[in-house]
């Protein structure tokens, strides 16, 4: 299986399946990331898009040193912020439309089902821009320089930024306010 | 597998924890007194872990790029995006997708060539060096913020606005005499209808700068911070061009037919991006 940034550098030199495979990619995972804030499905399909359209126009400035995910992150997470400072409002995570939205897992554990619903309820309370790297860092897999990549901040930053995140979850969980 | 024996690096911890094993390795307590990040996640045996690893969604398998359930698209979302991908291939397209550098240098070289070649009027004597070296940095420096891709760290608003902010109040302070006197110059006010001249020339003339970066640009709804720089960096070219070219150095013609003319585009541009609507296919 060809690597993502094999795909990318043929992409940039014309070739359109390597487009397709990685639309076929990450499609699903970009769609998830954008869906916890958006809670109109067709709003985030149309952020979707953009993001494509932007990797399409952004092709021949790839360096394939570079990895594709966080790069494609990038433009997702860019895209989502404008689009909130066009709507004027803050993301808020919906529990209910994040979990309807995502692919459920087929090894239906109830109580761990429980638990994940109690711990996404509290990322939802924390300030967007801890949330934003606990969930890059944890959901999405991409390293601490990775996320401050993302984000354009430093690798520290990002890591402080996590470590509050990680205290005022702790903190969270650990009170009853947060209903199973 | 990684051998937990060894783990000394962020990733090593946070496995380690995820999967319930003992963090006895021998760098981990000297890495855990120094990263407060994996000492927060591994405090109580590391339950945050657990319960963050426990919250992470799964993710549907690859598939491929129709609609799919699985996906949770809607089946003409491909098909819409292969049109969109169609229309790219025009000529907007392509500028479009000239790399970064590329852009930026043509658009530089275009408000420069704009600026040093205008057949209808003649170089009206040596400029200030300061004022002229002023305007073409804050010109380049708009171009490579306004052509930045949206595929890198995002520039915050803030930095955007200061440019745009120099953009525009730096040729009112041409007009207030700050970058020097231009003796020699004819000091009349020259009359209202001079300045107006002066203001649809400079309009005018730099109009091509404007829709040459709005070509280059990639956005598909310009934010406002950039709408505004990009009428701002149009009366920069302007600016820049009436410098040049007009031989009036009073100041209430310069502040009203050169300087506003940023003024007008910064403010039109901003009015109209306003009202356009957040690109939608359905």
């Amino acid at each position: 299986m060809r690597s993502d940034e094999d795909l990318m550098v043929a992409y940039a030199a014309g070739d359109l399946s390597a487009f397709r495979e990685l639309f076929a990619r990450y499609a699903p995972i970009l769609l998830r990331l954008l869906l916890r804030d958006l809670r109109v499905r067709e709003e985030a399909q149309d952020l979707l898009q953009q993001v494509f359209l932007q990797l399409h126009r952004a092709r021949r400035d790839y360096d394939p040193d570079r990895r594709v995910k966080p790069w494609l992150y990038t433009i997702a997470l860019n895209l989502k912020r404008e689009y909130f400072r066009f709507q004027k409002r803050r993301p808020t995570t919906s529990l209910e439309d994040t979990v309807r939205a995502e692919p459920v897992d087929t090894s239906f554990d109830p109580e761990r089902a429980d638990e994940a619903r109690r711990v996404r309820r509290a990322l939802g309370t924390l300030p967007p821009e801890q949330r934003e790297v606990i969930e890059l860092h944890w959901f999405e897999g991409l390293s601490f320089p990775e996320v401050a990549e993302c984000l354009g901040i430093t690798v520290s930053a990002a890591k402080v930024r996590a470590h509050r995140g990680y205290l005022r979850l702790r903190g969270r969980l650990d009170k009853a306010d947060i209903p199973r | 597998m990684a051998d937990y024996r060894d783990i000394a690096d962020c990733r090593d911890i946070e496995g380690a924890l995820e999967r319930g094993l003992p963090l006895d390795g021998a760098g981990v307590p000297e890495h855990l007194s120094m990263c407060e990040t994996c000492g927060a996640l591994a405090r109580d045996g590391g339950a945050l872990a657990r319960a963050l690893s426990a919250a992470a969604p799964q993710v549907a398998a690859p598939s491929g790029a129709g609609g799919d359930s699985r996906m949770g698209l809607d089946a003409g979302f491909a098909a819409t995006l292969e049109q969109q991908l169609e229309k790219e291939r025009g000529l907007r397209g392509r500028l479009r997708a000239l790399p970064t550098w590329a852009r930026v240098a043509t658009a530089s070289l275009a408000g420069l060539l704009l600026v040093f070649f205008q057949p209808a009027r003649e170089p009206v004597g040596l400029p200030r060096p300061v004022a002229l070296s002023v305007l073409l940095v804050i010109m380049v420096a708009a171009v490579a913020l306004l052509l930045r891709p949206v595929a890198r760290a995002p520039v915050t608003r803030l930095r955007t606005a200061a440019v745009a902010a120099a953009a525009l109040a730096v040729p009112f302070l041409l007009a207030l005499g700050l970058f020097g006197p231009r003796p020699g110059f004819n000091a009349h006010w020259g009359g209202a209808g001079t300045a107006a001249a002066c203001f649809l020339y400079g309009a005018l003339v730099a109009a091509p700068f404007f829709v040459l970066l709005r070509a280059f640009d990639r956005w598909e709804r310009v934010p406002l911070p950039n709408a505004v720089l990009f009428g701002a960096a149009t009366g920069v070219v302007a600016g820049l061009v009436l410098e040049l070219h007009c031989v009036l150095t009073h100041p209430a013609h310069v502040a009203l037919g050169h300087a506003t003319v940023g003024v007008l585009w910064a403010a039109a541009y901003a009015a109209l991006s306003s009202r356009s609507m957040w690109p939608a296919s359905h």
